[in-house]
């Protein structure tokens, strides 16, 4: 009878440094309150312009400076309802582009801000209220996998429909069925069909993290095109990786982050969240690099100092360069 | 270190470090944040300095054809537009009426755009949109520069 020999637990092949909790704490009290300092000061613009002694909110809208473009380049006056400073921001979130991709979407936005904290509410309703949970799971299966890509696409639609729709017309097209249009005239109690829209992704908000920001945000199309030449991105080292999927869990943009090795999706909003989830200090970070890739079939080396030399890469979908995510053994996460 | 401040990365992990790009520099993850809110406050600071920046529809062609030739400050209601692209969301009916447009005047503008008698001539353009269904600015500066 042959006997079995007991199974060897696995041994470690290296340590690395645990990031500290409260290093993810301080990331996320840093973007709350810029969030929130963001909407106050959005509040405060809509209820001045509601007491009529202040401009509206929409003349801060970067995506106006981007609806307005075509027409100020070649008349040189802006789209009715804007002005030279929507020109400005959207300059502005441009270079933001550059510098961090979709930092202004994840720090600063307030309606991606607004859908994050009802998506947030709708989580802790969940965890209070079994029935509630159930509801809550996270679609998953190759059909939804494709329907989400397609419908992913759906913001360059808008984007196209907002610029030249602009740019032909001479007028905001997309103003009558945008919800940011809406949430700002909010106080003047108006029903429209952006109205209707806003109520739509109010709902859509509690089940799906940023459904507008996914799908339909013509500013996030037109950063996430911008931010494709930024040298900066988060990048995840396999490894270091302990294949937990905790990074991808955590992006509210449902990015496949434990299988890339440099995230240059156009849909990363630079929140850091997945960093922020990672427990491994060197699998996942910031870095700085030419923004075009290696030839495929370098090989990887470690440097003395432990710093990389070359790598291989493969293109994922959606600008999510894949790599290999480890394997997570029983044990690892200690 | 201690135990607690380190993972044990299993064998099973991919054993070749990734990377993407050639010299590729880790960095802290709040440097170019940092950076990106300095360029945001830049071109923000740097219109404003330039006389770029603006919230609203004053725009010099307007402000020259103020009674005093002043650059206009705050909403001016007596100033008048001097062509159609003049014509913003924050003038009255009043200042169109006024501005000299050939054959405008207040009952033609009302009966163009059906615009109710009980609105006042000192109501905002941009406030007639939601009272007068098919107003808007861009539509009477199109039938003004047709006058």
């Amino acid at each position: 009878m042959p006997t079995s020999t007991p199974r060897r637990p696995s041994q470690p092949r290296m340590e690395v440094p645990r990031r500290p909790a409260s290093w993810r704490r301080r990331l996320r009290r840093s973007r709350r309150t810029a969030q929130a300092a963001v909407v106050a000061l959005v509040a405060g613009i809509m209820l001045a312009a509601w007491r009529a002694d202040g401009s509206s909110a929409e003349v801060f809208c970067p995506f106006g400076g981007f609806e307005t473009l075509w027409t100020w380049l070649t008349t040189g006056r802006t789209t009715s309802h804007l002005h030279s400073a929507n020109l400005v921001l959207a300059a502005g979130v441009a270079l933001m582009a550059l510098a961090a991709r979709g930092s202004f979407c994840g720090w600063l936005c307030p309606f991606g801000s607004l859908q994050e904290a009802l998506y947030g509410l709708s989580r802790w309703a969940g965890r209070r209220i079994p029935a509630l949970g159930r509801w809550q799971r996270r679609p998953a299966g190759p059909g939804w996998r494709r329907a989400d890509r397609v419908l992913r696409l759906g913001r360059y639609g808008v984007l196209a429909f907002a610029v030249v729709g602009a740019g032909v017309t001479g007028t905001l097209v997309f103003r009558d069925v945008d919800p940011w249009h809406a949430l700002i005239g909010v106080l003047e109690f108006e029903l429209s069909l952006a109205f209707a829209v806003l109520v739509a992704v109010v709902l859509l908000s509690f089940v799906v993290p940023r459904p507008f920001c996914r799908y339909a945000c013509p500013l996030g199309a037109t950063l996430g095109l911008i931010g494709r030449l930024s040298p900066v991105a988060v990048e995840r080292d396999a490894s270091a990786c302990l294949g937990c999927d905790l990074c991808t869990r955590a992006c509210p943009m449902a990015l496949q982050v434990h299988t890339a090795s440099r995230v240059t999706s156009g849909q990363c909003i630079g929140c850091l969240e997945c960093v922020a989830a990672c427990p491994s200090v060197p699998a996942l970070g910031v870095s700085v690099a030419l923004p075009w890739p290696v030839g495929a079939g370098s090989v990887a080396t470690r440097d003395e100092g432990g710093g990389l030399q070359h790598g291989t890469r493969a293109d994922g979908a959606d600008g999510v360069e894949a790599g290999r995510a480890g394997q997570v053994k029983e044990g690892a996460l200690r | 270190m201690s135990a607690t401040a380190t993972l044990r990365i299993p064998r099973s992990a991919d054993p070749a470090p990734t990377r993407t790009r050639l010299r590729t520099r880790r960095v802290p993850a709040a440097a170019p944040l940092a950076l990106s809110l300095l360029l945001l406050v830049a071109a923000v600071g740097a219109a404003q300095l330039a006389g770029f920046w603006s919230t609203s529809g004053r725009a010099p062609g307007v402000a020259a054809s103020s009674s005093t030739g002043e650059p206009v400050t705050e909403k001016d209601t007596s100033s008048v537009p001097v062509s159609p692209e003049d014509v913003k969301g924050w003038m009255t009916l009043d200042q169109v009426v006024r501005a000299g447009f050939p054959g405008v005047t207040e009952a033609s503008l009302r009966a163009q755009f059906a615009i109710p008698a009980d609105v006042a001539l000192a109501t905002p353009l941009k406030d007639l949109e939601a009272m007068a269904p098919g107003f808007d600015v861009t539509a009477l500066r199109e039938w003004l520069a047709s006058r």
